[in-house]
């Protein structure tokens, strides 16, 4: 797999390319945004990691550039140092997957990476009729999750929800995309019924760290659900 | 300034001296030509006429008295002229005093009195007064005066025009005068219209000055309050303008150059009766005092009669409100036609936001200036250290302390973004389930807990209540208050976070076992770069601005944050966010 890195900051940039050197990926660095341009010319790329602040070019320029040269891939994962919510959400909305904030921490970064190339090109149906993650067991033919061996009472619309996120875990899901899975059309914008569930879900599965998986809203897009290593502390 | 008033009253008194003197010299006129009449008997047949008819009609006396008796029975030389010249100075006087129609009336009855008075003496005393001359005299004092009456006010009229007009500050209007009387009062009522229009345009002004303004006269007593004033105390203004303006207000705008010199702001009140300056002051704020005293040096400054005092020698006086709102209290005084103070215009000016900016600016630089150097200085002096092979320290515990540093840092400056955004002016607001921000708090600081073998209890009990808040600053500011718990919490003893409804709240409790603190210490604890607890190898390092982020949060959201603690007891800190602001 090819990543490109676009980082300014020699130090960042250098520690970029050795955490996905050791796991096991290829990685370009660029220190500025019309850099990676050309070199986007003759050269694909499979996932494109993007510093949002970049001195000759602007992080929703370039996302927007990228979208419209190369369509829906490569993925796009921007780094922000930045904790405006403002920027995240432009960001996402001109077409950006993901988001990570700095500094970075290694294995929230590598998590991030493999779960946006997991997506953007899946190896093969996966066969997730019986799904582990965490303290929770899926059985997506019984339709049953238990948790740490006890099952939990669902409505099949929050089992189809949770299916869903489990088998989704790791993405940064929009609301659309969920809605869409789950009641099979995307609601108004007023409308809190996802909301509505995800917190009821949030309770009767108890997703919490403790139990190896987080729920994290990101507020006016949509949820992320990923795992949670309960050594990772 | 003073020489216009002046000019005024001047024109005011000519015109009262000279009325006089055309009365007096109408009365002589009048005097005289009633005593030519008289002397050389002009109207002899008139009186013959009449004297023949009061006989005629008194049958007894044509037989007591020869017709060409009466002759010998006129009535002393002495009396007849009293007789004579006295009605007519009682017309003129009439006529002087008198409106014209009273006047009018009084001639008729003097005249009356006059034919009446003369029939009667002949039938009871047998006497013969002649009265026409004194009629004629009457008669001719009421037109005489009523012309030069009407000239005069005609010509008062057109002057004061004309002086109305070279007023500054009224616009300026076709100033052709046509001298019929219909021109004249076409005029006038131009004049007034304008006159109307500036006051009209004056009060509209001072109702839409941009901070709350009143005019008090001299004793405080408020007179006029623009609207924002009276929403700012309704409690003491409320219906303030609908009160009687006392004649004192007259006194603003110009006071008539004859009456009483002075008295012109005491008579109608006694101050007691109308709300106060003083009263607005201790209504609004809690400390008045610096308010009352610069009042006083205000009425002070005008009493002593000194020179008309520039704006810049006042520069107010900041107050505060209770809820902490800051308002320059600033009055300059307002003069009267003749140049002095006749009231006062108090202005209560909004510098809240000036004030916020400020202190704002001096965080930036305490933090810029101390907090943000240095954990950088640290990681320079153990630098230092480490150049000195005998000082140095091991690699992994250099490494160690400086990732701490760096930490730190970045922790300082996330918290002071954070306050910053919080404090902003634009939030962002979007609808949230109350229970998805608290259980993203929660497991934002799962890990913290964890290190510390520290339980979160979580008990919410506010299912599907959605507000409309900012989500990032409310998770952060749960996550604050849910961190500083697991940080003073002994291990092992569990934080308990719960969610519930309370009244018109939400309230949303964390609730910790640690050392608590003590209430003296509470005041303090809102306020930025403060730190309660003794800073010591153990003690938890902040950067002194958490709290303050969680209330500023709490406030911008229109809740509260509420602290129930002593020392040795825990904490409970709590979040009420109003439910009012719930979504939909």
């Amino acid at each position: 797999m090819r990543i490109a890195s676009v980082e300014d900051d020699a130090a960042q940039a250098a520690q970029i390319r050795q955490l996905l050197e050791e796991a096991g990926f290829s990685c370009s660095s660029f220190n500025t945004g019309f850099a990676f341009q050309r070199a986007l010319r003759d050269q694909s790329f499979d996932l494109v990691l993007m510093d949002w602040q970049l001195p000759d070019i602007s992080g929703y320029e370039l996302v927007n550039w990228v979208r419209q040269h190369s369509g829906r891939l490569p993925p796009i994962l921007f780094l922000t140092s930045r904790i405006d919510e403002g920027d995240i959400v432009a960001g996402l909305s001109v077409g950006a997957d993901d988001y990570l904030g700095k500094p970075l921490r290694p294995a929230e970064f590598l998590a991030r990476v493999r779960a946006l190339l997991r997506r953007a090109y899946p190896d093969a149906v996966q066969d997730d009729e019986l799904m582990r993650q965490g303290s929770y067991v899926v059985d997506a033919r019984r339709r049953t999750i238990a948790l740490a061996g006890q099952g939990v009472e669902l409505s099949p619309r929050e089992f189809d929800l949770a299916l869903f996120l489990f088998r989704n875990i790791g993405r940064l899901l929009s609301r659309d995309v969920v809605e869409q899975a789950v009641w099979g059309r995307a609601m108004d914008a007023g409308s809190r019924t996802l909301d509505t569930h995800i917190s009821r879900l949030r309770i009767k599965l108890a997703l919490r760290p403790e139990h190896g998986v987080r729920l994290s809203s990101v507020y006016s897009h949509g949820y992320r659900f990923e795992a949670v290593s309960t050594a990772d502390a | 300034m003073t020489s216009r008033p002046a000019a005024g009253r001047f024109a005011a008194a000519f015109f009262h001296r000279r009325t006089r003197v055309e009365w007096v010299l109408l009365l002589v006129a009048a005097l005289c030509v009633t005593a030519v009449v008289a002397r050389f008997n002009w109207f002899e047949r008139a009186d013959l006429a009449l004297l023949d008819f009061a006989v005629a009609s008194q049958p007894h006396l044509a037989m007591e008295i020869p017709a060409n008796a009466w002759q010998t029975l006129r009535v002393p030389e002495l009396a007849g002229w009293f007789a004579t010249l006295l009605p007519v100075l009682l017309a003129a006087l009439a006529a002087w005093v008198l409106t014209p129609r009273d006047a009018l009336i009084a001639v008729v009855v003097l005249v009356a009195a006059l034919i009446g008075g003369s029939i009667t003496l002949v039938g009871s005393v047998h006497l013969w007064f002649a009265p026409s001359a004194a009629v004629f005299g009457c008669l001719l004092v009421y037109p005489l005066w009523s012309w030069r009456r009407q000239e005069a006010a005609l010509r008062f009229l057109s002057e004061e025009l004309v002086r109305l007009g070279r007023e500054p500050g009224l616009l300026a209007a076709p100033t052709r005068v046509d001298h019929s009387l219909d021109g004249r009062m076409q005029a006038v009522y131009d004049m007034t219209a304008r006159l109307r229009d500036m006051r009209r345009f004056l009060s509209d002004g001072l109702e839409s000055l941009p901070e709350a303004t009143v005019i008090c006269n001299l004793d405080g007593g408020i007179l006029v309050a623009n609207r924002r004033a009276v929403a700012l105390v309704p409690a003491v203004l409320q219906g303030i303008n609908d009160l009687p303006q006392p004649v004192g207000l007259g006194a603003l705008s110009g006071k008539g150059g004859f009456g009483g010199d002075d008295g012109f702001y005491d008579d109608a009140y006694g101050g007691l009766d109308r709300p106060g300056l003083p009263d607005v002051v201790e209504t609004l704020f809690p400390v008045p005092g610096p308010g009352l005293a610069y009042w006083d040096a205000l009425c002070g400054a005008l009493d002593a009669d000194a020179p008309v005092m520039s704006s810049s020698d006042s520069h107010g006086v900041e107050l505060a409100t209770e809820d902490d709102r800051r308002y320059l209290l600033h009055g300059a005084p307002l003069h009267g036609e003749e140049g002095r103070p006749a009231g006062v215009i108090v202005s209560l000016v909004d510098i809240t936001t000036v004030r916020r900016a400020e202190r704002q600016r001096e965080q930036t630089l305490h933090f810029l200036s101390h907090d943000m150097r240095s954990p950088q200085a640290s990681i320079l002096a153990l630098i230092d250290m480490q150049s000195r092979a005998e000082r140095a320290l091991p690699q992994p515990e250099l490494l160690g302390r400086i990732s701490e540093h760096a930490h730190r840092t970045l922790a300082l400056a996330d918290d002071f973004i954070r306050l910053a955004q919080a404090e902003s002016q634009n939030l962002v607001f979007a609808d949230v389930e109350v229970t998805t921000l608290v259980l993203d708090a929660t497991d934002e600081m799962w890990a913290l807990a964890k290190t510390r073998g520290i339980e979160l209890e979580l008990d919410l009990d506010a299912e599907g209540v959605a507000l409309r808040v900012s989500p990032m600053l409310l998770v952060r500011a749960v996550a604050n208050l849910v961190s500083n718990a697991i940080k003073f919490s002994p291990p092992g003893a569990p934080v308990k976070v719960s969610l519930y409804r309370l009244g018109p709240y939400i309230a949303i409790d964390v609730i910790d076992q640690g050392p608590g603190i003590a209430l003296e210490a509470q005041a303090r604890l809102f306020r930025p770069f403060s730190r309660v607890h003794a800073q010591g190898n153990d003690a938890p390092s902040g950067s002194g601005l958490g709290l303050v982020f969680v209330k500023t949060v709490a406030e911008r959201h229109g809740g509260r944050v509420m602290l129930k603690s002593d020392a040795g007891e825990g904490a409970t800190f709590s979040i009420w966010l109003p439910l009012r602001s719930r979504a939909g």
